[in-house]
């Protein structure tokens, strides 16, 4: 599935500086959700510091850190979700009408993740 | 916190739908999708016109300067005391931090297609209405009596935005850190070239007994543009004339060598380079040792918390003497409802809880003839970023590495401040709770202190040294053991005008 993908508002320097990826092949299925995504940056993007971009969903599984590497990647998916301050963008939409964490990706989406705890 | 019922529930924001064409029309022009969500639904038309109805509400609420009755139709503003009213506009000022509040508080004030949205777009093209260029939202602080005061109040062409270069306070940050930054900053200070000076000031300089005379600030404005302060090259070659430095194609200058111009910048100006004058080196000249004394003080600080906070004063201190040099009494600030938010229980949190109501309230009248207003106090970050994103207004790189900017709260970990851990409470909060943020800024706001506290001449009150905050004469007591690593802070420590709340700071730093 090709998505669009941007990371502003100081969010690029957990992805190495990049700021877009424009276009981009993901191995993504039809049918996979926002937290598929935040997984596949998560293990193939993410270059420093998860826990400034990630967080595990403490208010659904009570977890205050990100779980152990050896955790079923089944369960951490199901719990994965963006730190409260980091802003979600579908399509230049807000990711609240679209049932945040459980919106399912469709082709040449769109999603930009901006931060706003970082920066001036 | 009160539990929500079950019922509401099912009408949370996670249910949503599954695509965009499935998205309702916005209740407001009843033309186009619904695109955000902030507490109601607005298409991106609707958006802007909000935020900037919100900005214009709150920057016609203050109306600090005699006069401001809008021809007697409205009375006086009565939060302030009558003896804070400031007399008339000079020059304004404008806290530029690249931050989301900050950005779009320029863009309001400076944006010309802006300046006067008054009505909402209802036709189908969601054009936005057509503006005088007459119009300033500043028009609206208010202005000679008797006379519209939208046009008496006429403000000065060019505006001033300050922005503190705060990296020397990040231990072990080098300057290269903030290359991005700065490349990012001097593109979006292209955006209002026309309507703005832009100074870039070092917070080193907030140490210098010799506050800057505006010969100097004038120096770092013309010398000093951002692709010269932030050099990427230590080997940038050094223009001959000051007047160089409005080319458009600048060389870039390392900080070592702007130090090495600096007696031709202080001196006259007689056109034959830098060789030709001899003056005595002005605060550029100065800026490795204040770096250094800088670095010194907050090597010094015993907590994350302590640093965080020193660096919070010294910011505003050095943008009150900056805007000061500059002629300015008037000093907007990007700060928004979220921000006020976790600034209230940092302030708590931190001693300063009796300054609440001018660190997160409407306006700061701790001086008598210098305010500082917060028009983006209804406007929440969320909003602001919606806001710059839509307007097309660059994203700026974080200016420093992260987790160093407050260092913020990571559970399971150690080692964060309480600005850090406000921050986070805060948004983790309002994630759940969306009216969290709200209260706590309504709360704020009804914290009140007597008017007495701010007029010196009224009662026993000393300004803070450091803070500017009122301290009453029975509070005083000497700084017993204190000692500060750094020659500006050490006199404030040997005295005894500081606050409860630097007092705690200082001790901190010894």
């Amino acid at each position: 599935m090709k998505l669009s993908i941007e990371f502003l508002g100081g969010c690029e320097q957990l992805f190495g500086g990049v700021s877009r990826l424009l276009d981009h092949d993901t191995p993504l299925e039809d049918g996979a959700t926002i937290r598929h995504l935040l997984a596949y940056l998560r293990d193939h993007h993410m270059r420093a510091r998860p826990d400034l971009f990630l967080d595990v969903g403490s208010a659904v599984s009570g977890a205050t850190t990100l779980p152990a590497p050896g955790a079923s990647t089944e369960d951490v998916d199901q719990q994965l979700s963006v730190r409260p301050g980091i802003i979600v963008l579908i399509n230049n939409a807000d990711w609240e009408l679209f049932g945040m964490e459980d919106y399912r990706l469709q082709e040449a989406d769109r999603v930009t993740f901006i931060s706003t705890l970082h920066g001036g | 916190m009160c539990s929500r019922p079950e019922e509401l529930m099912t009408l949370d924001t996670h249910v949503g739908v599954a695509t965009q064409a499935q998205l309702p029309i916005c209740g407001r022009c009843k033309v186009r999708p619904v695109q955000f969500r902030v507490q109601e639904s607005f298409c991106a038309e609707c958006f802007i016109f909000q935020v900037c109805l919100k900005f214009r509400v709150a920057i016609g609420s203050s109306r600090p300067f005699e006069g401001g009755t809008r021809g007697g139709r409205l009375p006086p503003r009565t939060a302030a005391p009558a003896h804070l009213r400031l007399p008339s506009l000079r020059r304004f000022a404008v806290a530029y931090s690249g931050g989301f509040g900050s950005t779009v508080l320029l863009d309001m004030l400076l944006d010309q297609s802006l300046v006067a949205l008054r009505r909402r777009p209802t036709d189908s093209t969601g054009a936005l209405a057509t503006v005088s260029p007459d119009d300033c939202p500043i028009g609206l602080l208010g202005g000679d009596g008797g006379n519209d005061p939208r046009r008496a109040v006429r403000p000065p062409t060019r505006c001033l935005v300050l922005h503190i270069d705060e990296h020397a306070s990040y231990l072990g940050t080098p300057a290269a850190a903030y290359g991005p930054f700065a490349v990012g900053l001097a593109e979006h200070v292209a955006r209002f070239q026309s309507h703005a000076v832009f100074v870039c000031a070092p917070l080193e300089l907030v140490l210098d007994r010799e506050l800057p005379c505006e010969a100097d600030l004038v120096a770092f404005s013309q010398a000093a543009t951002l692709q010269q302060w932030y050099a990427t090259s230590e080997d940038g070659a050094i223009p001959t004339h000051p007047a160089s430095s409005r080319r458009s194609h600048q060389p870039r200058m390392s900080v070592r060598a702007l130090e090495a111009l600096a007696p031709a910048l202080d001196g006259p100006r007689t056109g034959d380079g830098p060789s030709a004058v001899d003056a005595s080196p002005g605060p550029l000249g100065r800026l490795g040792s204040l770096r250094a004394q800088l670095r010194e003080a907050f090597a010094a600080c015993g907590s994350v918390s302590a640093r965080d906070d020193l660096r919070e004063q010294l910011r505003w201190l050095l943008l009150r003497r900056l805007s000061r040099a500059f002629g300015c009494n008037l000093l907007f600030s990007g700060d928004t409802k979220t921000t006020l938010a976790s600034k209230t229980l940092s302030l708590c949190a931190l001693g300063r809880g009796f300054m609440l109501p001018v660190e997160a309230g409407a306006d700061d009248w701790r001086e008598t003839d210098f305010l500082v207003t917060r028009p983006l106090r209804d406007v929440s970050t969320k909003e602001a970023c919606i806001y710059s994103q839509l307007r097309g207004i660059p994203s700026l790189p974080a200016s420093l590495p992260l987790g160093m900017c407050p260092a913020p709260y990571i559970p399971g970990q150690g080692n964060s401040s309480l600005i850090g851990l406000s921050n986070a409470f805060i948004a983790r909060l309002q994630q759940e709770f969306p009216s969290t943020v709200s209260t706590v800024t309504a709360t704020a706001l009804k914290v009140t202190t007597d008017a007495e506290h701010f007029d010196p001449a009224a009662g026993p009150m000393k300004p803070c040294l450091l803070c500017l905050a009122p301290v009453p004469e029975a509070d005083i007591q000497p700084t017993v053991g204190t000692r500060s690593p750094i020659g500006a802070l050490a006199e404030i420590a040997t005295t005894e005008r500081l606050c409860y709340g630097c007092r705690t700071l200082i001790s901190e730093c010894d």
